[in-house]
């Protein structure tokens, strides 16, 4: 209910405002230019994140330094510590970076957004910005009509840092002309009530606006004109940052449980940070009156003065919080439980698909590398249960031959329920996300999706194969003729060699023993076809086994073939990163078919 | 000119093709250096064993191995040359 009457409450507000005063309309519609030119701003470097930032991104939060430089550095050249917040969430959701590093990052973007506040209060108010602003958008209108996505992103962020002066240069005018007509500064109230309700307001103003940077420049052009008192404008300061968090929580609300977590984090530091401000506001302003001091600003220059201000006490907030991470991860991880994957009918769907990275293609691709390991996950437990094979066992240290006299289960697997319950929800997901975000990649990341895709569907295959195979396994495993049972005691002994070695290459970093174990295994699947190496000739020409025997098993190694071959594939693509050493190789050195069969005539 | 395009003619300007070479053939070379290590490792595997079955499987590992050094080594001549 409140919702629906938010909307047309505001319109009615400010179409009264707008009847009544002719400066207030003025600062409303800077605040509207002003907040376009963010979203302008905000289109334009999301053209160049298309790669750029989203690697840098994930390459430099290795390190908590190195994600509060990345946040400072990344907010002070976007101007929007909301876009730098939203964007770490969608990282963070898709699993491309931890929730500490999250944290770090979403500590210095709060950092970086105070050179927004220094930029305004120092050229800004100081210089005629309005001059520069028409060029700008002249020139960032000629841009948007090239067909080239880099110089349409250039041309959106000129046109937006156009906006951004022009709607300062009309808050700055409105707030001028407001002070001939009405003085708002008369409303001042002193001491710490002036405080709270101040930093409340500040905090509503953010929320609305839904940018803290609007909020501040607000507040500096409206300090400027005198309109607020000094006190006042620090507390609305304070709220603004403390409101600012709204944007970081709606982004989270379609993230998984790692981005709500980081925007929890981000309202207890942005809270801890406001409570602190509060607390200490006189020896902090006292502190600035220091360092205005000490940088000869004028004593009576508020405008700076709430600069300084704005960035020592985000500054305290970092110094404060920062030996709390590990214990802020920790709270954020025990209050806020990872929902289980299955829902209550014990489907698995997608863990790291996030719509919120689909502008993104490095982080598109990551999330669906890791979406894609994720179905591996849960095929090689189908294809091990399939087998009546514990994987657990698979993984462990023990010789196969003990591996494969345990049982899984007493009673037969259904694979196909696996299937729809593990696999076919995630399946069907890669799929939709895989084709929403190939519109916003190029063609060499497109290949690489194909791929993924094609992995995907090997392992798919492999799972429908198992289920095929699964019933003369059972039933040959335990039959009196002791050939028949020994050759699908040899699948199983196969399938299970496989799938440890894939297992092996899963968590291997070793370029070597990948090398290796995939052509251990190219070369051990065509050794084991039974069809091929006279195997099964030799039963059926013995009467070893019966004609029926002999069927079921020529069907089934087809089978356990294909089991291997498309497993194999699928670790090929998916267990060589990209841009590992090995990727660079992997062409040149893997062995071919006629390489295997070279070998293989060699032994015989 | 698009940026790409740009881009490409100012790499190929400056034979910027000859970082990728180099960065695959350290790719190689960091490979074949690993193989030789591992080809060691398994010789001395081989002296300590005496069981025939276990001496066949690590002799067919040792072939394997020998296989993908002479690959690598091949490879490597023909980037060194390119």
């Amino acid at each position: 209910m409140p919702k629906n009457i938010f909307l047309p409450l505001t319109l009615i507000l400010l179409g009264y405002g707008f009847w009544n005063s002719a400066n207030f309309k003025e600062i409303a519609a800077g605040i509207a230019i002003f907040l376009f030119g963010m979203l302008s701003l905000e289109q334009g470097f999301k053209a160049f994140s298309g790669g750029l930032l989203d690697k840098i991104l994930k390459n430099s939060t290795d390190k908590l330094y190195k994600s509060i430089g990345f946040g400072i550095l990344s907010t002070s050249i976007m101007q929007s510590s909301s876009l730098v917040s939203v964007l770490t969430i969608s990282f963070l959701g898709a699993g491309l970076i931890g929730l500490s590093q999250g944290i770090g990052i979403v500590f210095g973007a709060n950092l970086g957004t105070t050179t927004g506040a220094w930029l305004v209060a120092a050229y800004g108010l100081k210089v005629d910005i309005a001059s520069y602003a028409m060029p700008m958008l002249v020139f960032g209108l000629i841009f948007l009509f090239q067909k080239s996505t880099s110089l349409k992103g250039l041309g959106y962020i000129l046109t937006g840092l156009g906006f951004l002066f022009l709607g300062i240069h009309y808050m700055k005018d409105g707030f001028e002309a407001f002070k001939s007509t009405i003085n708002l500064s008369a409303y001042a109230i002193d001491g710490y009530k002036g405080l709270f309700l101040f930093t409340l307001i500040g905090m509503f103003a953010t929320v609305v606006m839904q940018s803290s940077h609007a909020t501040l420049v607000l507040i500096i052009t409206a300090l400027a004109a005198g309109q607020v008192s000094y006190e006042n404008a620090l507390a609305l300061a304070i709220g603004a940052n403390v409101g600012t968090t709204i944007t970081a929580i709606i982004g989270a609300m379609s993230s998984n449980i790692e981005g709500k977590r980081l925007a929890a984090a981000h309202l207890i530091f942005n809270v801890t940070t406001g409570l602190i401000a509060i607390l200490f506001i006189y020896q902090i302003i006292a502190l600035v009156d220091y360092v205005a001091l000490y940088f000869s600003i004028a004593e009576d220059d508020y405008t700076l003065k709430l600069a300084i201000f704005h960035t020592v006490f985000n500054a305290i907030g970092v110094i404060v919080m920062i030996p709390f991470i590990n214990s802020l991860v920790l709270f954020l991880e025990k209050f806020l439980k990872q929902q289980p994957a299955e829902d209550a009918m014990g489907f698995d769907s997608a863990k790291y698909l996030n719509d919120s990275v689909l502008e993104f293609q490095e982080s598109s691709m990551g999330a669906i590398i890791r979406e894609t390991k994720h179905l591996y996950e849960n095929s090689f437990e189908i294809i091990a249960h399939g087998l009546n094979l514990k994987r657990s066992k698979i993984v462990s240290p023990l010789e196969l031959e003990e591996v494969i006299k345990g049982h899984y289960a007493k009673k037969y697997i259904d694979i196909e329920a696996l299937y729809h319950h593990k696999i076919k929800n995630i399946y069907g997901d890669i799929l939709d996300f895989s084709t929403r975000a190939q519109a916003n990649m190029n063609p060499e990341y497109i290949q690489e999706l194909y791929r993924l895709k094609l992995a995907s569907r090997d392992m798919v295959e492999a799972i429908k194969d198992t289920k095929h195979l699964q019933k003369n396994l059972v039933k040959y495993s335990a039959h009196p003729n002791k050939y028949i049972k020994e050759q699908y005691a040899n699948i199983k002994m196969n399938l299970a060699a496989l799938l440890r070695n894939i297992h092996i290459i899963a968590t291997t970093d070793e370029e070597d023993v990948i090398v290796l174990l995939l052509s251990k295994v190219r070369i051990s699947i065509e050794k084991n076809d039974i069809l091929a190496n006279g195997v099964l000739d030799n039963l059926i020409r013995n009467k070893n086994i019966t004609n029926e025997m002999a069927t079921s098993l020529m069907n089934d190694s087809v089978y356990a073939y294909n089991i291997s071959s498309k497993l194999c594939n699928m670790a090929e693509i998916l267990f060589i990163e990209k841009n590992s050493d090995l990727n660079e190789v992997h062409d040149d050195v893997h062995i071919t078919q006629s390489e295997v069969e070279k070998i293989l005539e060699k032994k015989v | 000119m698009g940026i790409k395009k740009f881009v490409k003619t100012v790499l190929d300007s400056l034979n910027m093709k000859a970082f990728e070479f180099k960065s695959k053939k350290k790719s190689m070379k960091t490979l074949l250096r690993k193989l030789k290590k591992k080809r060691v490792s398994v010789l001395k595997e081989l002296e300590f064993t005496s069981d025939q079955e276990k001496r066949a499987i690590i002799k067919e590992e040792l072939h394997l191995i020998t296989f993908h050094i002479e690959k690598a080594k091949k490879k490597l001549i023909e980037l060194k040359s390119a």
